[in-house]
């Protein structure tokens, strides 16, 4: 019997020969997220434009598909390419600044991608729904108000809630025609009429939010 | 040693419910098939405390369990059990009545001699069992000592733990709080518990420590087995102290975890000897980015066990400078040692440089401590800086903080006089006691705006608690204007005595309490490991 209890050997640890490195796998995976959670950030804080639009997490799939009452419609990822490099002396040197930097500058060219995406997709997505208005040989004010007229506008916190993409000279253009716009008392009630008419259309879009047989 | 511990645990064990329980384990895992679940006990259990079929040998083993020793007025009584064992036939649907059978008799104690002769002598071979083989507690150390990864040893009550702590291991850096819990959970049971109870509670945490430890080795990694083992070991000196166990009760078992732990770290110095060349350079090339932060606590955790191994070695009278030694070359190739991401390093700072110190490499102690009081002193000394994560937040802390936006601008946060710092007052204490005056007083602008924080235990019980709701949280704001004279002596003071019990036993106790415990790690005052100063600048 003692020969049957000696054949099993399991208690001495096995010797390993060569050495093998500590991998801290717990702080590679905490440095993967706290990575994109930074670029993400500073991505958002580099450029106003994305800072105003709210972000929602893609955990799985490739195509976001909305349904609504006027069909479906199809949107598809797009990927955002990014190359972070650091010297490999910086990282021995554990130059932590080094390694900000080319994150921030990630982040940056992320941002840059991503604004010029969101342009396009604005583009196409307002061309399919006959929201875009040019204003080519019009006078300011009336493109504007056609340009409002055709915008559905919501009323949540009781003020209108929208925003226009114009173009670098049209934006430094309003920017001075409407103080300007402002004084004027017809243009204020046209402006005021028309804020009226949007806002009834709001409160009678959210009336109709019930179920019925 | 561990042998001792197995005796200690099987002499500890009552017969039913305890030692009948483990003994089936063993079985199981030598590849025996034990009947039933449950063993008849009492006038119609025949002499037969468990039956156990053995697949390969096509035998079915009778096994009459004794716990303690067998006397030689057990003898009537025995004598009796091996007969019913021999002559009443053992029934059950599944097994042939007459298949070959094999009596054993197991005492967890020691068989007298007397009794062993009057067994040989009864010839119950002529009842048809043929001889009846003795186990006792040799055969059975031997026999969990073979198998001892393979059994289950441990209380009832900490079981469940046990098997789902043992399921989920990963990494220890992942795994620390939950090995903790079980740890603490386990060697609670002594409350309340005495004599053999208490022997039963600490032999089978040792093994289970052992068994985690292994289990680590198992996965590839003996980093994560060092480290259990080193936190296993804390958290019983912190059982020994608030139990009140006397250090010839807790002797034993003290010996068998620095057993554990020498061959554990032994095995890494051998890899470390066998492959000199990776330790030329420690980087992992197929890390990413993240190797920034894992490069330093790479060459600190290696840096920090070899020199652990080599106190370890020395207070067993085995002289190991070569391990210090590739302690000297790691540090002196890797700048990185010095770059601390984390104040969570303190412990294996304190323990490194105690060993270079210690073992005749000063000169290398000094360079570190001069680049890492630079280095501290750079994240910790200006308005706004991101200072190093405190030693009480884990590792997977680091990342986030320090990848993430922090302006500039003046603003509540910055406001401060300087971060709180567990880590930099360590740095001035080693660089003062060594006469570094230079690297303390080019920083002393930087030294003097931060605040250095420290916990101070009420006493040595607390001191080994890993987180205690008493003691004193101590910040020290550092004047602008100081004295060399003055912080010298405030550096130089040595470790009250009422903390020092343990350690005056177990040297390396305060060591392992550092690495187990980093927030501790100021409480290991050089003074007790390197009582001769060194030269001064």
């Amino acid at each position: 019997m003692a020969k049957r209890l000696k054949r099993r050997g399991t208690t001495k640890p096995p010797r390993s020969s060569a050495l093998k490195l500590q991998r801290f796998p717990s702080v590679t995976e905490a440095f993967g997220e706290a990575m994109w959670t930074f670029i993400g950030q500073v991505a958002r804080a580099s450029d106003p434009f994305l800072a105003r639009i709210a972000e929602r997490g893609v955990p799985e799939g490739d195509v976001l598909v909305q349904h609504d009452v006027r069909g479906k419609r199809r949107i598809d990822m797009q990927e955002a390419l990014t190359r972070i490099s650091v010297p490999t002396r910086a990282v021995r040197e554990t130059s932590i600044p080094e390694l900000m930097e080319a994150l921030v500058k990630a982040g940056r060219e992320l941002a840059g991608q991503k604004a010029k995406m969101l342009v396009e997709r604005l583009n196409q997505t307002t061309s399919e729904t006959g929201r875009v208005f040019s204003g080519k040989g019009l006078p300011g004010f009336e493109a504007i108000m056609q340009a409002v007229e055709k915008t559905q506008i919501d009323f949540d916190s009781g003020e209108p809630n929208f925003a226009m993409m114009v173009g670098a000279d049209l934006y430094d253009w309003l920017g001075k025609a409407i103080p300007e716009w402002e004084k004027d008392p017809v243009k204020t009630r046209r402006w005021h009429a028309l804020m009226d008419r949007k806002r009834r259309a709001y409160l009678a879009r959210e009336r109709s939010r019930k179920l019925v047989d | 040693m561990l042998g001792n511990v197995l005796a200690s645990w099987l002499t500890s064990l009552r017969e039913r419910g305890e030692f009948e329980v483990c003994f089936r384990s063993l079985l199981r895992a030598q590849g025996y098939v034990p009947v039933g679940t449950r063993t008849t006990h009492g006038p119609i259990e025949y002499g037969k405390d468990v039956v156990a079929w053995h697949p390969q040998e096509e035998i079915l083993y009778l096994f009459q369990l004794k716990a303690g020793d067998v006397k030689r007025s057990d003898w009537p009584d025995l004598d009796r059990q091996l007969y019913e064992l021999a002559a009443v036939p053992y029934d059950h649907p599944n097994y042939v009545v007459d298949a070959p059978r094999k009596a054993v008799l197991v005492c967890t104690g020691q068989v007298d001699a007397t009794v062993q002769d009057l067994i040989a002598k009864q010839k119950h071979a002529g009842r048809g069992l043929g001889a009846v083989v003795v186990w006792d507690r040799e055969t059975l150390v031997k026999a969990y000592s073979d198998d001892l990864f393979s059994v289950q040893v441990l209380s009832e009550a900490v079981a469940i733990d046990h098997i789902r702590v043992w399921s989920h291991v990963a990494d220890y850096g992942a795994d620390e709080d939950d090995l903790w819990s079980f740890f603490t959970d386990y060697i609670g049971l002594l409350e309340g518990a005495g004599g053999r109870a208490r022997h039963r509670i600490l032999s089978g945490y040792v093994v289970a420590v052992a068994q985690l430890a292994q289990r680590y080795l198992s996965t590839g990694s003996s980093y994560s087995a060092i480290d259990c083992a080193i936190l296993g070991a804390v958290v019983f000196y912190g059982a020994l102290l608030r139990h009140c166990l006397s250090r010839k009760v807790a002797a034993v078992y003290c010996m068998t975890l620095r057993e554990l732990l020498t061959g554990l770290l032994q095995g890494l110095a051998d890899a470390c000897e066998s492959d000199q060349t990776a330790l030329s350079d420690l980087s992992d090339t197929r890390a990413g980015l993240e190797e920034m932060f894992l490069l330093p606590l790479r060459v600190h955790s290696l840096t920090s066990k070899l020199s652990l191994l080599a106190f370890m070695k020395e207070q067993a009278d085995e002289t190991d400078r070569n391990t210090v030694g590739l302690v000297d070359s790691i540090v002196r190739r890797h700048p990185s040692f010095s770059h601390v991401v984390s104040e969570r390093q303190a412990g294996s700072l304190v323990v490194t440089l105690l060993a270079l110190l210690r073992h005749g490499f000063p000169d290398t102690a000094r360079d570190a401590v001069v680049r890492a009081l630079n280095w501290v002193a750079g994240h910790h000394g200006y308005p706004g800086a991101p200072g190093l994560p405190d030693p009480y937040r884990p590792i997977a802390d680091i990342p986030s903080h320090f990848l993430r936006p922090r302006s500039r601008s003046s603003g509540p946060a910055e406001s401060r006089p300087g971060d709180s710092s567990y880590l930099l007052p360590i740095l001035v204490k080693f660089a003062s006691l060594r006469g570094q005056r230079g690297v303390v007083e080019k920083n002393w602008p930087l030294i003097s705006r931060t605040t250095a924080t420290e916990y101070i235990p009420r006493d040595e019980t607390e001191m080994y608690s890993r987180r205690s709701t008493q003691g004193e949280l101590r910040d020290r704001i550092y004047p602008r204007t100081q004295s060399w004279r003055v912080l010298r002596r405030q550096c130089s003071r040595a470790t009250p005595t009422k903390y020092l019990s343990l350690a005056k036993a177990y040297p390396e106790t305060l060591l392992l309490l550092a690495l187990a415990y980093p927030w501790r790690a100021a409480l290991c005052e050089p003074s007790f490991y390197l009582p001769t100063r060194g030269k001064r600048e």
